[in-house]
């Protein structure tokens, strides 16, 4: 099956009665816990059948004068889909996780800004390793063995050992960075801009702050037509102006070797909610429909700040984790629908609460990788009830 | 034993990390040389102060938090703390205290005020 425990979306794991084989700690958590902890359909807390759920759902949307959909990043992109319709139809706004995660990166990689490849190139080609402000080893567990530093690819026969060069940046010794021992670097910083500098600086030949350890990892990346830097979100919250990183890499593009971007991973389909939205709208996230355009102030986080929405549709993902508390007190005045196959702290405050299945495990459809390609999936089993139903429903009855 | 460190009041660097074990957990990982400084052991209870925003969090030494400063994973607590400027890194004052460490519950609670 594919496990949709992350963005990595494995195609190797093995399930075969009690026994999962080839996930890593995240995918087997995802899989084997697939019964815990699941969500009720309920109504002001008081547990209600699903299609009562929905059609509370649908009353609050229809008397929403400013909803919101959020979420999405670990659903199908049939669901994604009609998420989207069910926003156009409501003339409401639209916006994932992307919006404050790794978004602005995606999408200078579906525009073509920047120069960006897959993971089974980066397996096959890639000689040095940049990972920036992440952590693999606890975010994507199988990232580094399956497709970037460990394994041995068809112009990198002797893997890790000889044929790649590990660059880990971070504010941290990681566990990632505590790897970057032979054959690697382990940069610490303290203002990821002062890095920014640093490369742009030594690309023109002159000194910035981390101006020997730059020149270290230049002259490596010369030594190969395929290098590849993955974006976390340390570097996000990191940097002050993201142009000057996409700056950064074109420069080392045009003047020393040939560098590719990617994002180091997120939810499941979040790229698959992004290159969706992109299709439809030419916007990968922060969209609304009322004004067909997309704007910083149309963030979730933006509109929930400004009180510019009066409910919002939650869907596969747990808001009120992640929020600030200033921000957070305002979501909590609002009318709130999740729906998710799993409790969680959002689905605990939640006026309204639709149980679903879980994407790849209990319904299939397809999901896009972090790296663009797109995956059928293959479910253990085919739930009922599923976030496209649960759309279906919706778009019915609104 | 008296404990001078229980009297000190200090700032420090606060990095939140996602996918941290014990994700949900009221715990605060601080770096090994912070805590020789200021004389934290594992189990001591921190009281972690950001403007008039004040949580209690269980301290486990770790070389995984940054060097002299400490880690909160992605959690609920972590979001209390923050803002939208400084969202997964922001400086704090810490101080050992003898309450308990916060819960979810009370964060809730203080959501729903």
């Amino acid at each position: 099956m594919i496990c949709t425990g992350c963005s990595c979306l494995c195609n190797d794991v093995v399930v075969n009665g009690t026994r999962i084989m080839n996930a890593c700690i995240k995918g087997y958590r995802h899989i084997a816990g697939a019964k815990e902890n699941r969500s009720e359909a309920k109504i002001e807390n008081r547990t209600v059948s699903i299609d009562e759920a929905i059609e509370k759902a649908i009353e609050i949307l229809k008397n929403s004068r400013n909803p919101i959909i959020f979420g999405l990043d670990t659903t199908t992109l049939e669901a994604q889909s009609l998420a989207i319709r069910l926003a156009e139809k409501l003339e409401c706004y639209i916006d994932d996780n992307s919006s404050f995660c790794l978004g602005e990166i995606v999408e200078a990689i579906i525009k073509k800004d920047v120069p960006s490849t897959t993971l089974d190139d980066v397996r096959n080609k890639a000689y040095v390793v940049i990972y920036w402000g992440a952590n693999p080893y606890t975010s994507l567990p199988r990232h580094m063995s399956k497709f970037t530093y460990y394994p041995r690819g068809e112009k990198r026969p002797r893997g890790y050992e000889e044929d790649r060069y590990l660059v880990v940046v971070d504010v941290r010794k990681s566990e990632t960075a505590m790897l970057a021992k032979k054959n690697a670097k382990f940069l610490k910083v303290e203002k990821d801009d002062e890095l920014v500098d640093s490369f742009l600086l030594a690309v023109d030949g002159k000194a910035g702050k981390f101006g020997s350890e730059v020149g270290v990892i230049l002259k490596e990346m010369k030594k190969s037509d395929f290098n590849v830097l993955f974006a976390g979100l340390g570097l996000k919250y990191g940097i002050s102006n993201m142009d000057r990183f996409f700056e950064m890499i074109k420069k080392i593009n045009e003047k020393v070797a040939p560098l590719y971007l990617l994002p180091a991973g997120f939810h499941a389909n979040m790229r698959g909610f992004n290159e969706t939205l992109f299709e439809k709208t030419g916007f990968v996230n922060k969209y609304s429909f009322r004004e067909k355009r997309s704007e910083k102030e149309f963030e979730f986080m933006e509109l929930l700040k400004k009180e510019c929405v009066d409910a919002a549709l939650i869907v596969g993902t747990d808001p009120l984790k992640s929020l600030p508390f200033e921000i957070a007190k305002k979501f909590m005045k609002i009318k709130k629908i999740v729906i998710d196959p799993k409790t969680s702290l959002t689905s605990k405050v939640a006026d309204v609460v639709i149980p679903s299945a879980i994407s790849g495990v209990e319904c299939g459809g397809k999901m896009v990788r972090s790296d663009g390609v797109r995956f059928k999936l293959e479910p253990l089993e085919e739930k009922e009830i599923n976030d496209v139903l649960i759309f279906k429903k919706i778009l019915e009855g609104v | 034993m008296l404990r001078i460190s229980k009297f000190m009041k200090f700032e420090a660097e606060v990095v939140v990390a996602r996918d941290v074990i014990f994700e949900n957990d009221s715990l605060i990982l601080v770096h090994p040389n912070l805590a020789k400084i200021y004389g934290l052991r594992d189990g001591n209870v921190l009281e972690i102060s950001r403007g008039d925003k004040i949580i209690n969090l269980r301290v486990k030494i770790s070389e995984k938090a940054p060097e002299n400063g400490c880690l909160i994973p992605n959690n609920i607590f972590a979001s209390y703390l923050c803002d939208t400027q400084n969202f997964k890194r922001f400086k704090a004052f810490l101080e050992l205290s003898d309450s308990k460490a916060t819960e979810l519950e009370e964060i809730i609670r203080r959501l729903r005020e």
